[in-house]
């Protein structure tokens, strides 16, 4: 990185091969492969402009961790924004006996649509993303008790929901 | 976790379009992006004092000389300092830690009050003999006046809002980010007005001068809404 913070752009590509797969990961982790993509492209996009900014001796592993876990910040916050568009539903909640799993999906699916976008965040961040209250606190700049308080108000409407819809308690 | 083989495969189909995209960005205007965050912030900060200089060296308040010397520096003082925590805030780089939701909130609520509260200060000078300019724009001169300083305001403070969207390395800009732009460009328009308007009366300036920060937020959600368009529209072409 200092060699490219100094001007060296063919260090770039090392870079990438290096570390590309890390965010990669991480971004496939939360958000599927298809948009997985766009935000490793976007987060060494984000390198490239910020490579001035970049600290000579400093670590670079987790200096480019935090962009990436920026630029999925801010696609989460977009995704919440936008009505309807939840789309990270990877692991569906566990299929009841009639219902086909695409069902399950598509209902839980369109009960987060439904919650409050500061709701929905939490859903996400905990059980899609498997993060912890308190790194989800962090993210959105709030306490971890009101995380807690989000995530519980949000069970007890995806319950009424998905009860009023006929699937079990 | 995909296979080490697969992970290779995407990131091999990666690899060109972001180099291109990469290519692209340091083309004309948008190399601004690349450069340190210190450097965008001072571009930033630069292009609202150049402005407002250009208001105070060519149409300058008619009744400077009548003005508390203290009173209006520590004015003016006050607007840069909150301005410029305004670029800071805006440009702050991704490699650092957000700030919590409620300072920004805040941030955005006090900029966009912010030309309200110049507009309610008292008056800066009271004395009609002396300047009795400073005290018209009232009865039927009072919407001419007030949409005047609310435009020359907004128009002020546009391009130095969007100087500050130019420099930013996001690749959206959202509503409150948006209005955290257009609270700088308000800080410049009230500035402008500042050095530029003689009017005292509170009326005429808590219409004309209060909601710069708004009227600036219109503009450029017009301006972003007009401009994605004609991107969809050349893209679709």
């Amino acid at each position: 990185m200092e060699a490219y913070a100094k001007g060296d752009t063919s260090a770039f590509s090392e870079l990438f091969t290096r570390h590309g797969g890390a965010v990669f990961g991480r971004m496939q982790r939360s958000v599927g492969c298809a948009a997985a993509r766009d935000l490793t492209q976007q987060t060494f996009l984000q390198l490239h402009r910020a490579r001035r900014d970049f600290r000579i001796g400093a670590a670079f592993a987790p200096w480019l961790m935090t962009i990436a876990q920026n630029v999925l910040r801010d696609h989460l916050r977009r995704a919440a924004r936008a009505p309807g568009s939840v789309s990270l539903l990877d692991e569906p909640a566990a299929p009841s006996r009639a219902q086909s799993a695409a069902d399950v999906r598509e209902s839980v699916q369109a009960a987060l649509a439904q919650l409050p976008a500061s709701q929905r965040e939490v859903v996400r961040g905990y059980w899609l993303e498997h993060r912890s209250y308190s790194d989800i606190a962090r993210d959105l700049g709030i306490t971890r008790g009101a995380v807690k308080v989000r995530a519980h108000r949000a069970y007890r409407t995806l319950r009424r929901i998905l009860l009023a819809q006929g699937y079990d308690a | 976790m995909p296979n080490r083989e697969r992970l290779d495969d995407e990131l091999r189909a990666i690899l060109p379009d972001l180099e291109a995209a990469i290519r692209a960005d340091d083309r004309g205007w948008r190399r601004a992006r690349s450069w340190p965050t210190n450097v965008r912030r001072a571009a930033a900060m630069a292009l609202l004092l150049a402005l407002d200089a250009v208001i105070l060296f060519g149409s300058p308040r008619t009744d400077l000389e009548v003005l508390p010397v203290v009173r209006t520096l520590a004015v003016i003082a006050g607007v840069l300092v909150c301005a410029a925590l305004a670029a800071a805030l805006f440009l702050r780089p991704l490699d650092r830690r957000p700030v919590r939701r409620s300072t920004f909130g805040s941030a955005v609520a006090a900029l966009t009050i912010l030309p309200l509260a110049l507009a309610l200060l008292p008056a800066a000078h009271h004395d009609l003999g002396a300047h009795p300019e400073s005290f018209v724009g009232a009865g039927a001169d009072f919407w001419p006046r007030a949409i005047g300083c609310l435009l020359f305001g907004s128009l002020v403070g546009a391009p130095v809002a969007a100087g500050l969207l130019l420099v930013d390395r996001r690749p959206r800009t959202g509503p409150g980010r948006l209005m955290l732009a257009a609270g700088f460009g308000g800080a410049a328009g009230s500035l402008g007005l500042l050095l530029h308007c003689p009017l005292e009366v509170v009326t005429h300036r808590v219409t004309g001068h209060g909601a710069i920060a708004v009227a600036v937020a219109l503009l450029l959600a017009l301006a972003l809404r007009l401009i994605r368009r004609l991107v969809e529209f050349r893209s679709a072409a």
